[in-house]
């Protein structure tokens, strides 16, 4: 039997075992590789600070632009012109953001005005976006989903179902303890189908840790949360793989749903045969 | 650390960068390896993370925190690099190591190899925070700040994996059998 400093010191010394150093060939091919990626640039003068007669000013030349817009809209004669093409919507008008290497790439239209960007750069098989300064993310994108765990309470979870089709994942969901599952109308993001499921995490003693699914980080150990917090989940397969486009919102900001809800309206998924992108 | 060489990194600096990934490789690769306890795997695991920190750089907002923002890259490339190992496992047999040229220290070959088998059996995010708590000596509070999880998360999954491991340690009277990873 080992005491618990006998056992702290096993591993200490296990972990200590193993090499140090990285081969040489990578770091040459690090080197080599990443000039060949692009920076993700930081969007807008507004991730930093300014001070306030600044704000003052940028408000005041804003509030002048939004009322000469509004002007010419008022005094301009309706309808098209004749022979005029209709207006573009902002989709249109904006270039799609691609996501970066490593997988193959969604494209979304962001609109500028909505104050909506990617905000965590640091995950390759997870996409969030959330407004800035926002707390919380607005809508997250997980590609590919690597499968739900069979016995989500059970240590490690027991075996994975890797290629489970929208309707498995969902009936699934609806059968792991302390989950709250309500389906709702299935939905079309690029015109496919998305189931839609409302879930709500609450304590349940029987199932002190959940396995339940393998995206990045969240949802696969030590729960619960809180349960008031609702996540809106659409579920849909491209091109063989589970992807989830989720939504995490409380009561409060059913504004920020219906935000959401427009966003989801603009992805893309890339199509087969498509050239995968190499930077954004 | 030179934060100012992570600060024009962030402006472009392709220079700044490769002193930076030149001075960071064999760090990450360290915890690369002993997150994944293979060396293939955490070879790609450490070149995602740097190719990831050169294209996101821009994105961090202190330079002083470039050690634990590329650690927090390196931990999420080897979750997914575990993924597919997960997915090969049907087809990898778990070799027993080669001793011969390892010196005889006071951790026995039982008590190695049930760790090994142990830590293999735990999923990545409770490895990460072993690693990152016991192999960096980090406290639980930077190991969450690191992973982005709550730092009663981070007590959790290093509780449950040291129970684990210290599970497999006490049953090292069980014979061993070789079994698949």
């Amino acid at each position: 039997m080992s005491t618990p400093h006998r056992f702290d010191d096993l591993l200490n010394d296990w972990l200590e075992e193993g090499p140090e150093s990285a081969p040489r060939e990578d770091l040459a091919a690090v080197l080599g590789g990443f000039p060949r990626i692009r920076q993700r640039s930081v969007f807008g003068p507004w991730r930093r600070p300014m001070p306030t007669f600044a704000r003052l000013a940028v408000a005041a030349v804003l509030a002048i632009a939004v009322g000469a817009l509004v002007l010419t809209q008022i005094i301009k004669p309706s309808g098209p012109p004749v022979g005029a093409e209709s207006t573009p919507g902002w989709q249109d008008r904006f270039p799609t953001q691609t996501a970066p290497a490593f997988v193959r790439p969604f494209s979304y239209a962001i609109d500028p005005s909505s104050g909506i960007e990617l905000s965590n750069g640091g995950q390759v098989t997870r996409y969030q976006f959330g407004i800035a300064g926002d707390p919380g993310p607005l809508v997250v994108v997980d590609h590919p989903a690597a499968g739900y765990r069979l016995e989500p309470c059970a240590p490690n979870g027991g075996a994975v179902n890797l290629t489970p089709t929208p309707e498995e994942f969902v009936a699934y969901m609806e059968t792991v303890p302390g989950l709250k599952v309500t389906r709702l109308p299935p939905t079309t993001i690029d015109g496919r189908t998305a189931l839609g499921i409302d879930v709500q995490q609450q304590s349940d003693p029987s199932c002190q840790e959940h396995y339940i699914f393998g995206t990045d980080e969240d949802w696969t150990c030590c729960w619960p949360d809180d349960p008031t917090w609702v996540r809106r989940m659409r579920v849909l397969d491209i091109d063989g793989s589970l992807i989830f486009v989720t939504t995490p919102y409380g009561a409060e900001t059913e504004d920020r749903l219906e935000l959401a809800n427009a966003f989801v309206d603009t992805i893309q998924f890339e199509r087969p045969g498509a050239t995968p992108a190499a930077s954004n | 650390m030179d934060e100012s060489l992570v600060v024009r990194a962030q402006r472009g600096d392709r220079d700044a960068f490769a002193v930076l990934a030149t001075t960071s490789i064999d760090r990450l690769y360290r915890v690369a390896y002993r997150i994944l306890r293979d060396i293939e795997p955490a070879r790609d695991a450490t070149q995602q993370a740097l190719y990831e920190a050169w294209r996101d750089l821009p994105s961090l907002r202190e330079a002083s925190r470039w050690e634990a923002w590329t650690y927090r890259l390196v931990v999420n490339a080897c979750y997914r690099e575990s993924r597919h190992e997960r997915r090969m496992t049907a087809s990898i047999r778990l070799l027993p190591l080669d001793r011969s040229s390892i010196p005889d220290t006071a951790l026995s070959v039982a008590d190695r190899d049930e760790l090994e088998r142990g830590f293999r059996r735990l999923p990545a995010e409770q490895r990460a925070v072993v690693v990152l708590h016991h192999y960096l000596g980090l406290p639980l509070t930077e190991v969450a700040g690191i992973l982005g999880i709550p730092a009663g998360t981070a007590r959790s999954r290093l509780h449950v994996a040291t129970r684990r491991l210290r599970a497999a340690i006490e049953a090292d009277a069980v014979p061993a059998t070789k079994e698949r990873a």
